[in-house]
């Protein structure tokens, strides 16, 4: 079946069990990273072209992010990648001991983007914890805000944080050849989003000026608007709690909303195919570009969206109502989808700390899930968050991001993950404007002050950091029509009178109880993994995309996805001299996975309750005391 | 004659929270005409946007907000905001920063110059913090700055509402 490292089978009627007579099944054996590094720091004493490159901090990424690089300027490869999540997140052990009711407003602060999308996680595993099913109304509510949320933050991604490293400004310097090409290039769907050559384009793209740039954060204006109508407040709601929502909504509330929605449909059909053009020219231009930022198709999601009748919060019944989302749940290996059954999906998750500041644990209080399928060690429900802050080594300990695996393969975060289950698993029953065909999910746009558009995704050939944008770019799209078949199925609702918004729910004072959210962020994956203990938080783990995607080497020696995509980049960057020597290829792969590192940038002083927010940058000229 | 006091600053993080804990104060207080008191400790963007799209416009914006220079906690440094925009580069970044959750004081002060929203006149207080502590509680030097601030605070806006009204009836 599924797992291939894992030591658990399968019984007649599926039903996952750890496989017999194993003394010690979740043992491992942690591979010693001295020699890989040792011969790194003999060719760099050896060889003048062979340097170390370091981006700290990887600006235009949310939150602090370092990586370390060591880059052979003559062949033109990384030998060498450091993914360094700089600063500690701390929220599991802010949140040990609180009433869980807290956990939704605290734990949306883990993001100062997309802290919606933890709050809503965090009431998913709270309904799973203690039964409470939210009426269909406030799932749909639910839905939409989470679908808005995206149109907020994927065009923040691909025209503020990645859009830049495609802009005139930045590649007539990096590579001139390629601009030159550009200026003359004409673009395939100018038609469409009107610009005539990719040079047009990437001129739009420049930061600050560019017209793309302006009108992305014209547009993330609409979709905010959006979402404090249903929300209250952007980026921490207010009004999402466990059980639903606490705002009351009406046909007006929903008007207001659909006048942003078709902008913002609009606005897909130009970023899909400004993306397009963009992608297809540098594949043109040189064919290396396709092994930037590739990796392995191995890609994770838990599916979002929940389908209004069938999510009825139950572990028991998580692989049903998992397939019955806009998002299916998946795992993909290789490039095949191995499961889409959220109990499996949870069931082969592990985090590893041997490379990372926190120390490992010896509680193991969950062998088994609610469902009897055995769980490792290493799983969230049995993680304990031990910070253990120490001097950076790169055969040791060198990042905050723990480092998740699922069946111990390095898998990736993103949202483009979405998109692929959805395609290939064609379980979707939602099929208003989203069609899966098995290797492709076609999307229909309605009219808005642009005509009706029909776009199709296609699972990639190569999986690489073009592609992370491309899919993003249709992400924007996908989003918005949930948000619109959301839309619609909530106005059937309010004409049929069922304008519930919220079950009413007691905390248990005693007892043991269990949840999980399997949800996602604006890049992908997102979990909160919930205990609680006579009406208290006693474990509370939280699994963020980018803690996947940053995550340090495993216990296999084995590279995090932003460290093997840098790996596996060409460098093409056209350079005279090293001094001159900017690292775009290896930026663009970082950008490309839109890394948002714990945002609020606090620090944990050890011994002391103590958070630091933010650096001062600029000098008070004029001072007067 | 139209004067805008703004708090910037993240809630619940002890002295940094000095510039919305001042406007809460503010806010209690009667004040002329034409004086709005807000706290501006949201996504700097979405200000700018909502001042350009709003078309709000003062004579006199009054800035408070911690700031960590290194100087004695509780002290209170006043400057004229001199429009100074740091390299594009780095003004790249304070958008993105912004634009993901940092609160920043400058940040808003860069921000706002460089969509050019401020009038001339942009005064600004700063406090140096002494506690980067969860909670509402400010150290005591800072709470013992508190009354001085909202004092000078107050000293600035009358001024400058007092200075616009003369103008006004000079032209």
């Amino acid at each position: 079946m599924c797992f291939k490292n894992l030591p658990i089978e399968f019984d007649q009627q599926g039903r996952p069990y750890l496989r017999p007579e194993v003394p010690n099944p979740y043992r491992y054996e942690v591979r010693s990273l001295a020699e890989q590094e040792e011969r790194i720091r003999e060719l760099l004493a050896r060889n003048g072209y062979i340097r170390n490159v370091d981006f700290d901090p990887v600006t235009r990424v949310a939150g602090a992010l370092a990586f370390h690089t060591v880059v052979d300027l003559k062949e033109r490869k990384v030998l060498a990648a450091n993914s360094m999540a700089t600063l500690f997140r701390g929220y599991e052990v802010i949140l040990k001991g609180r009433d869980p009711r807290d956990a939704a407003f605290i734990s949306s602060r883990a993001c100062g983007v997309c802290g919606g999308v933890h709050a809503t996680t965090s009431c998913l595993a709270l309904e799973m914890a203690f039964g409470i099913k939210p009426p269909p109304l406030g799932i749909v509510i639910r839905n939409m805000l989470l679908a808005i949320e995206y149109l907020y933050d994927h065009p923040l991604h691909l025209f503020l944080l990645a859009g830049p490293d495609y802009s005139q400004a930045l590649v007539e310097k990096t590579n001139p050849s390629v601009w030159e090409r550009a200026k003359r290039a004409e673009a395939p769907q100018a038609a469409v989003h009107g610009f005539r050559t990719i040079g047009e384009i990437m001129v739009g793209l420049n930061p600050l000026s560019g017209s793309l740039y302006l009108e992305a954060l014209q547009m993330t204006r609409v979709a905010r608007e959006a979402y404090v109508l249903i929300g209250a407040k952007y980026p921490h709601p207010e009004t999402v709690i466990p059980g639903g929502v606490t705002t009351t909504v009406s046909i007006s509330t929903f008007n207001e909303i659909y006048r942003r929605l078709v902008d913002l449909i609009d606005y897909s059909k130009k970023v899909v195919t400004l993306w397009d053009d963009l992608c297809d020219f540098f594949y043109a231009v040189n064919p290396l570009y396709r092994q930037v930022g590739a990796r392995p198709k191995n890609l994770a999601d838990p599916g979002q969206w929940d389908d209004p009748e069938a999510y009825d919060a139950t572990y028991e019944g998580c692989a049903t109502w998992g397939e019955r989302r806009w998002a299916t749940p998946g795992i993909i290996i290789n490039g095949e989808q191995v499961t889409t059954n959220l109990q499996l999906i949870n069931v082969g998750l592990e985090e590893f700390v041997e490379h990372s500041y926190y120390e490992n644990w010896e509680t193991y209080p969950f062998r088994t899930d609610p469902l009897g399928a055995p769980l490792s060690p290493y799983h969230p429900w049995n993680k304990e968050t031990k910070p253990r802050p120490g001097p950076q080594s790169w055969r040791d300990r060198y990042s905050w991001a723990a480092s998740p695996r699922w069946d111990r393969q390095v898998v990736e975060a993103e949202c483009t993950a979405r998109i692929w289950n959805t395609a290939v698993a064609n379980k979707l029953p939602h099929r208003r404007f989203l069609e899966p065909t098995g290797t492709s999910l076609k999307m229909s746009l309605p009219a808005g002050k642009l005509p009706a558009m029909e776009i199709e995704w296609k699972v990639p050939a190569e999986w690489n950091a073009f592609e992370r944008n491309r899919g993003r770019a249709y992400c924007l799209a996908y989003s918005a029509l949930i948000a619109l078949d959301n839309w619609l199925y909530g106005m059937d609702l309010l004409k049929r009178g069922r304008t519930k918004v919220h079950t009413r729910f007691e905390i248990p004072r005693s007892g043991r109880q269990i949840g999980v959210g399997f949800w996602g962020a604006g890049r992908g994956w997102l979990t909160h993994h919930a205990v609680i203990e006579n009406g208290a938080l006693v474990n509370y783990q939280i699994i963020t995309p980018s803690t996947i995607n940053a995550s340090p080497r495993d216990p296999w020696g084995n590279p995090g996805p932003y460290e093997e995509a840098v790996l596996n980049t060409p460098i093409l960057e056209e350079f005279e001299r090293t001094e001159t020597f900017m690292g775009i290829d290896i930026l663009r792969t970082i950008r490309s996975f839109d890394p948002c590192m714990p945002c609020t940038t606090h620090i944990m002083v050890e011994g002391q309750d103590r958070v630091l927010v933010t650096e001062v940058n600029t000098c008070a000229c004029g001072l007067d005391e | 004659m139209r004067v805008l006091v703004g708090g910037v600053g993240y809630h619940n993080l002890s002295d940094h929270s000095v510039g919305p804990l001042l406007v809460e104060r503010c806010q209690r207080m009667p004040w002329p005409r034409g004086v709005d008191i807000r706290d501006l400790s949201f996504n700097h963007l979405g200000f700018v946007q909502e001042f350009l799209g709003d078309r709000l416009y003062y004579d006199r914006v009054v800035l408070v907000g911690a700031v960590p220079r290194g100087g004695p906690p509780g002290q209170v440094r006043f400057y004229r905001w001199a429009f100074r925009l740091p390299p594009e580069a780095e003004l790249q970044n304070r958008i993105a920063e912004a634009y993901m959750g940092v609160i920043s004081l400058e940040n808003l002060l860069v921000i706002g110059t460089h969509f050019d929203i401020w009038p001339l006149d942009v005064r600004v207080f700063e406090v140096e913090p002494a506690w980067e502590t969860w909670g509402g509680r400010l150290s005591p030097q800072v709470e013992e700055t508190l009354p001085r601030l909202l004092t000078a605070v107050r000293e600035e806006v009358l001024a400058g509402w007092a200075e616009g009204w003369a103008r006004a009836r000079a032209n």
